[in-house]
């Protein structure tokens, strides 16, 4: 635990530096360009030439995660399987992954969450004791349920921003997802929904994105981390230089959490060949879990 | 069930707010703007829902342009299919007293979607002002030319094996995407949530489609994939042409066949901002397996008014585990009656002596 502490630390001062650095650029470009919108290339002193779009870093480009938040945003070590159950000596996988082998099992990581641990209140660590438990049931993902926010962010697809001097558009390439940044407050959202409402606005050269009106039934991972209804989320985009966003999202969810905690994390340009987003509809690809049974004739 | 509705709902709401097509004339002094890089700007959210359909009605034969008299009677009689619809009912009336005709090709009580469901647009289209017959121009009747001798095109709803199996149902039952062709290419209005994104970066522009929150993906000076991997909506590329954007679409999947085309099917759009709240849209098919001659059209695209909001469709499909559970609950009340029915016959036939157990 100490160890990853120190680690959320020595982040925590690496961005205030980027920040500073970031800033310190913003205001040169700001007397480049603050009169019409242009897309312009700005050099950063890293090198890195961070391009700019109507005044502001252009994200725009497919970028994924290289880490393992997907299978638990706090620290693990590898495990044979997403559910366990007893075995004579050691939990083994479960009934219904056994015959995955190695390819079913969990690879280790570092942890997103700064701090290590989620702060859940006693309550809602029991329940996601129980997430764990029952988690082929569970996991929203395993129906190919729309992800949510954060987690469409870290799953182990790319994703695409198209962003120009008006617009910030998301495409997940998981299950379609899909989140237009709003620039203009629409106010609270008038409806839950899985993606939620995004508001964005710019804080210097961070892009800031306060999510609301998720629903219920999304998780932060196949760890079972959870959270209610009432959940806000707010993301830090930060491009350290053309290739790598420092992304942070604060979660605040009293219902389930002691206080405000964050994640942090580095988001990846994919470059040449591999800067293509695919399609991932996985609907089609759960009908057999779904409604098998409900054939005229289920397969034995 | 209540999250698909209230998501379906909205969009609905929303769609009902968009604008109705615009009457103005074209206007020469126009300039598209562009956006940063240079590029015809086309983002915004924009809608096609019109009455006007693909498809001349055989009525208007070769003739492109409706006249006053024309529209007047058909935005007339929607209007006034609405406004009945809407009109308060006796609490009294049940649902089997409801009209049998709900219109929009909905009967039977009930009707399955009231007005305030649906969203398929209350004007005739207007391309550069004149409101038009069908939204195909050429051929000349407006219509699909005929397909070639020997081209079969398979019903899409494959009700032959209905309730069978999940992959039996359309994609639409499947929320694999929209009903219709809302996404296309050729993009077509539907019923409701004819609402689009569009968003342009350097090297991409992007299209969200309402139903089913599906992304077309476009890249500019992109090559198509030589590949054999057909993905879904096609393998978009794009490019500029002074105010307009092309884009043309091969490599479709046969699940999302055009009409029937997908093999050799090719589809190029043009998008062209032709007034402040107007984008000309303009499509031409062509596969020549399929049919002699492409076939190509026209109709523009005004603004929604509001946001577009999620259609979260598998997360709330009920509908699909209903269709198919009600298929096996139906499969099991015919074997019963079958069954009784034996059983009677067999009763009737040979009437058992008292006292005789039965077998």
């Amino acid at each position: 635990m100490n160890g990853v502490a120190k680690r959320g630390g020595v982040l925590n001062k690496k961005t205030t530096i980027w920040a500073l650095v970031t800033l310190t650029g913003s205001v040169a470009a700001l007397t480049q360009s603050f009169a019409a919108p242009t897309a312009a290339a700005h050099k950063t002193p890293a090198g890195g030439a961070i391009e700019r779009v109507g005044g502001h870093p252009n994200f725009s480009g497919v970028w994924s995660v290289m880490n393992t938040a997907n299978w638990n945003i706090e620290p693990h070590l590898a495990s044979a399987a997403l559910e366990l159950r007893p075995g004579p000596v050691v939990p083994v996988p479960a009934k219904a992954v056994v015959a995955l082998g190695a390819v079913g099992s969990v690879p280790a990581g570092m942890g997103v969450v700064v701090g290590g641990a989620i702060p859940y209140t006693p309550e809602a660590q029991a329940q996601r004791q129980e997430n764990q438990k029952h988690y082929l049931e569970r996991d929203p993902e395993v129906k190919c349920d729309l992800p949510g926010v954060p987690r469409a962010n870290y799953m182990p697809f790319p994703f695409q921003i198209v962003q120009s001097a008006k617009t910030l558009l998301i495409s997940y390439e998981y299950d379609g997802g899909v989140r237009d940044i709003l620039f203009n407050d629409p106010g609270p959202p008038p409806i839950d929904s899985w993606m939620g409402q995004s508001v964005g606005k710019w804080d210097g050269d961070t892009l800031v994105v306060t999510v609301t009106g998720q629903n219920d039934s999304t998780w932060f991972d196949r760890a079972g981390n959870f959270h209610s209804g009432d959940m806000k989320v707010v993301e830090r985009w930060t491009l350290m230089n053309e290739n790598t966003i420092r992304y942070e999202a604060e979660i605040t969810d009293p219902a389930t959490f002691t206080r405000p905690w964050k994640m942090s994390m580095l988001m990846y340009r994919r470059l040449g060949e591999d800067a293509r987003l695919q399609q991932f509809k996985c609907v089609e690809f759960v009908e057999e879990l779904m409604y098998g049974d409900l054939r005229k004739e289920p397969l034995k | 069930m209540s999250k698909k509705f209230s998501a379906m709902l909205l969009g609905a709401a929303i769609s009902a707010l968009a604008a109705s097509a615009g009457a103005a004339p074209a206007d020469a002094a126009y300039k598209a703007p562009l956006n940063a890089y240079g590029q015809p700007d086309l983002e915004g959210t924009w809608t096609n829902a019109t009455l006007t359909v693909l498809e001349r009605p055989k009525e208007y034969g070769t003739r492109k342009v409706m006249t006053a008299e024309e529209v007047k009677k058909v935005e007339g009689d929607d209007a006034k299919m609405y406004a009945a619809d809407a009109a308060p009912r006796d609490p009294k009336v049940k649902t089997t007293d409801l009209p049998h005709e709900c219109g929009k090709g909905f009967s039977g009580a009930g009707c399955g979607y009231n007005a305030a469901w649906i969203d398929p647009g209350n004007t005739i289209m207007r391309v550069n002002g004149e409101p038009r017959t069908s939204f195909i121009t050429d051929p000349a009747d407006g219509r699909l030319p005929p397909y070639k001798p020997g081209v079969t095109v398979p019903n899409m709803y494959m009700r032959a094996h209905y309730g069978e199996n999940p992959e039996n149902q359309t994609l639409a039952e499947r929320c694999l995407t929209s009903f219709g062709y809302s996404a296309g290419p050729v993009m077509l209005p539907l019923l409701y949530n004819n609402n689009y994104e569009i968003a342009q970066s350097k090297d991409t522009v992007a299209i969200v489609v309402e139903m089913v929150h599906d992304v077309r993906m476009i890249r500019i000076g992109g090559k198509h994939r030589t590949d054999g991997d057909r993905p879904w909506m096609g393998d978009s590329i794009g490019w500029y042409e002074g105010p307009t954007l092309v884009v043309e679409t091969t490599n479709f999947p046969e699940a999302t066949a055009l009409r029937g085309a997908w093999k050799e099917l090719k589809v190029t759009e043009r998008f062209t901002r032709v007034g402040p709240n107007r984008i000309l849209y303009q499509f031409k098919a062509e596969d020549p397996t399929m049919w002699d001659r492409p076939w190509s059209g026209e109709y523009e695209f005004t603004p929604s008014k509001g946001r577009i909001f999620e259609y979260a469709c598998h997360e709330g499909n009920y509908a699909l585990e209903g269709i198919l559970s009600g298929a096996r609950a139906d499969e099991a009340a015919a074997a019963e009656k079958a069954k009784a029915a034996v059983a009677n016959k067999t009763a009737a036939a040979t009437p058992a002596p008292s006292g005789t157990k039965k077998q």
